[in-house]
């Protein structure tokens, strides 16, 4: 940590990823045909799925972006995390259970059947390409910042080390590799976070240590007094929580690699419960990680330490090595590391997956499911090369690249596939044009404020103030969802068998035409949508810029 | 009412309440501004549940519990409206 070698973090680091490569092995036995390569043989249960999610969600962010947003943001990131935990609920009422008895394989491969498009397959596995990358490259920066503390050496070789441990344990173990060991990793970053935690708020002398989501209340009078504004909602348009929240939704409902779980349950049951469990636990982890923000904002201003912004990243360490032991310190580290670990897992699974089950069987049909299951693991292997090559040069603050994730997934793919489940007028043409202008109404934005450095005023002057760009997906998704509801009505209804499948993913044992065709659903989505992008641009009256 | 009219209900009701929970709460916080905390920056100081300023346990508790509470009640209507659904429901 201070340069030096941390052999009790290497132990730990090296259990850690022993521990997971021995599980790959393992899901390598169970793994006989092509259906248990790509989702465990949809045999996982709501526990195991649900845990499974609470590590794939608990990305390296929640030990490295979340707390240092916390440290620029005060209460601004616990709204984005609020949002994020209540994304999961999102999640469960509007696609989990229908996607789960869909019977299809991934996200893109819903969209390709439901709007009868292989064309349209094959932008989703583009969209997703895009949209995993951006969540990746920050999590594989994030193994190098881990050995950087461990070693005191460039990071690069943690990317690679990390990388090429997780490309092994994916490409052996396939989706039973990937399922047991996101359980294993989620019951490991838990505690790694929580009990060190509470050690750092018994030091600063909370009295409520025991309990971290709620127990730092007692310093908070404290804290108002050194830093007022850790609590105030005011400093950001209303518009901006509403496009926090639509961006989170949406944003997890078209990311392929949260949806892929649910391909993996055995029912739509288990796909229900197993979302309520995940939602728990990720809400009591963020909760923690609140707190985490808030003891580091609280060491900083009690104890007159300085922190450099570009250590902010590096809050939780920072706090775990001043004011506990080596073992905290070396478990925190076995716990991020897991984090890490568990959501690159996830996102090679699909990004392989992606690329041989929905690209190249569309441009090859026929091909036999034992040549896919070769081609997959060697997909696989191949992708988790490359992304672990491109994480060498990340972007400097992992969290914002992957809430442009969140946004650019939220507008190209979630919509479809909400309006998919939920209107059997969603055509094709429909889909098409929300996906493409989704990504296009993203995807341009990012370039242009992250890549090339412009500030997001120049595109438009209503995304100032901190985070301003957020405000984007405030209209991104609404217009998303207005052009595939006109675009659908202007365009030919979809063939029966498209409109039969939205009866069957909602259970029903026969078909009949009326069900989800009713006029109420598309006019209100329409007049929602038009309300949402407006207030971008109102209000001002009552809340000044 | 017809079985999926109930599913619509119930799926609509609880994505207002998770809307409301998980995000679109701290709207509230901002444009209720003085109403809810008065004028100046002392606000924080002023209402308090368990040490915290009301409106930031409200979003703690609201966007982990509430939105857990949420989906639980949901799962459980829909364990049993799934049956109805799957018997053929009425419509």
């Amino acid at each position: 940590m201070n340069g030096g070698v941390f052999g009790l973090g290497i132990v730990m680091a090296v259990v850690v990823l022993a521990v997971s490569v021995i599980i790959g092995f393992w899901g390598r036995r169970l793994t006989r045909n092509l259906a248990d390569y790509y989702v465990a043989g949809r045999s996982v249960d709501a526990i195991n799925n649900g845990l499974a999610m609470v590590s794939l969600s608990l990305s390296l962010t929640t030990f490295l972006g979340l707390t240092a947003l916390i440290w620029f943001g005060f209460y601004l990131a616990i709204a984005i995390y609020a949002a994020f935990t209540a994304a999961f609920l999102v999640m469960l009422v509007l696609a989990a259970p229908y996607l789960r008895r869909h019977k299809t394989f991934t996200s893109m491969d819903f969209i390709g059947e439901r709007f009868y498009s292989p064309t349209l397959r094959i932008i989703a596995v583009a969209v997703m390409l895009v949209v995993s990358t951006l969540y990746m490259v920050g999590n594989i920066k994030g193994v190098g910042i881990i050995f950087e503390l461990l070693l005191g050496i460039p990071g690069i070789w943690g990317v690679m080390i990390g990388g090429l441990v997780v490309t092994l344990y994916v490409t052996i173990g396939g989706m039973y590799g990937v399922t047991y060991n996101q359980t294993f990793q989620s019951i490991v970053l838990t505690l790694a976070f929580i009990v060190p935690l509470m050690a750092i708020l018994r030091q600063l002398g909370v009295t409520g240590w025991w309990f971290p989501p709620l127990g730092y209340g007692v310093a908070v009078p404290d804290m108002i007094r050194m830093t007022p504004h850790f609590f105030f909602p005011f400093v950001v348009h209303p518009s901006w929580y509403i496009a926090v929240f639509l961006g989170s939704a949406f944003g997890i409902i078209g990311l392929p690699h949260f949806v892929m779980r649910y391909f993996t349950v055995r029912d739509a049951r288990d796909a229900r419960w197993s979302t309520v469990i995940c939602a728990f636990l990720v809400g009591l982890v963020n909760t923690s990680a609140y707190a985490m923000g808030f003891a580091g904002v609280y060491y900083v201003a009690t104890r007159g330490v300085q922190i450099a912004p570009v250590d902010a990243d590096k809050l939780v360490f920072i706090l775990t090595q001043a004011l506990t032991n080596n073992w905290m310190l070396a478990f925190t580290v076995a716990g991020a590391l897991a984090a890490a670990l568990s959501t690159v897992a996830g996102l090679l699974m699909i990004m392989g997956t992606g690329l041989v089950h929905d690209l190249y069987s569309v441009i090859r049909p026929g091909i036999s499911d034992d040549r896919k299951l070769t081609l997959s693991i060697w997909t696989m292997f191949g992708v988790g090369v490359v992304s672990t090559l491109l994480s060498i040069r990340p972007p400097e603050f992992i969290l914002v690249t992957i809430m442009w994730a969140f946004g650019i997934a939220a507008a190209s793919l979630g919509v479809p596939i909400v309006l998919g489940i939920w209107w059997k007028r969603a055509t094709r043409e429909g889909a098409a044009t929300a996906m493409i202008l989704g990504f296009l109404a993203s995807f341009i934005p990012y370039v242009v404020i992250e890549v090339l450095g412009i500030p997001a005023t120049a595109i438009s002057r209503f995304l100032y103030g901190p985070m301003g760009w957020v405000k984007l997906m405030a209209w991104t998704v609404p217009l998303c969802f207005a052009a595939m509801v006109v675009v659908s009505w202007l365009t030919p209804a979809p063939p029966l068998a498209a409109r039969q499948q939205v009866d069957a993913m909602h259970g029903w044992p026969d078909y009949r035409e009326e069900r989800y065709q009713g006029k109420a659903f598309p006019i209100l989505v329409v007049a929602f949508s038009a309300l949402i992008a407006l207030s971008v641009f109102t209000l001002y009256g009552v809340f000044p810029k | 009412m017809r079985t999926y009219r109930k599913e619509a209900w119930l799926t609509l009701i609880c994505f207002l309440l998770i809307m409301l929970f998980g995000g679109i709460l701290s709207v509230f916080f901002v444009l209720g501004r003085d109403l809810f905390f008065g004028p100046g920056p002392a606000f924080a100081a002023r209402s308090h549940v368990l040490g915290f300023p009301t409106h930031y346990f409200l979003l703690l508790i609201l966007g982990w519990f509430g939105v857990t509470a949420v989906g639980a009640v949901y799962a459980l209507y829909m364990d049993r409206l799934e049956k109805e659904i799957e018997r053929g429901g009425t419509a």
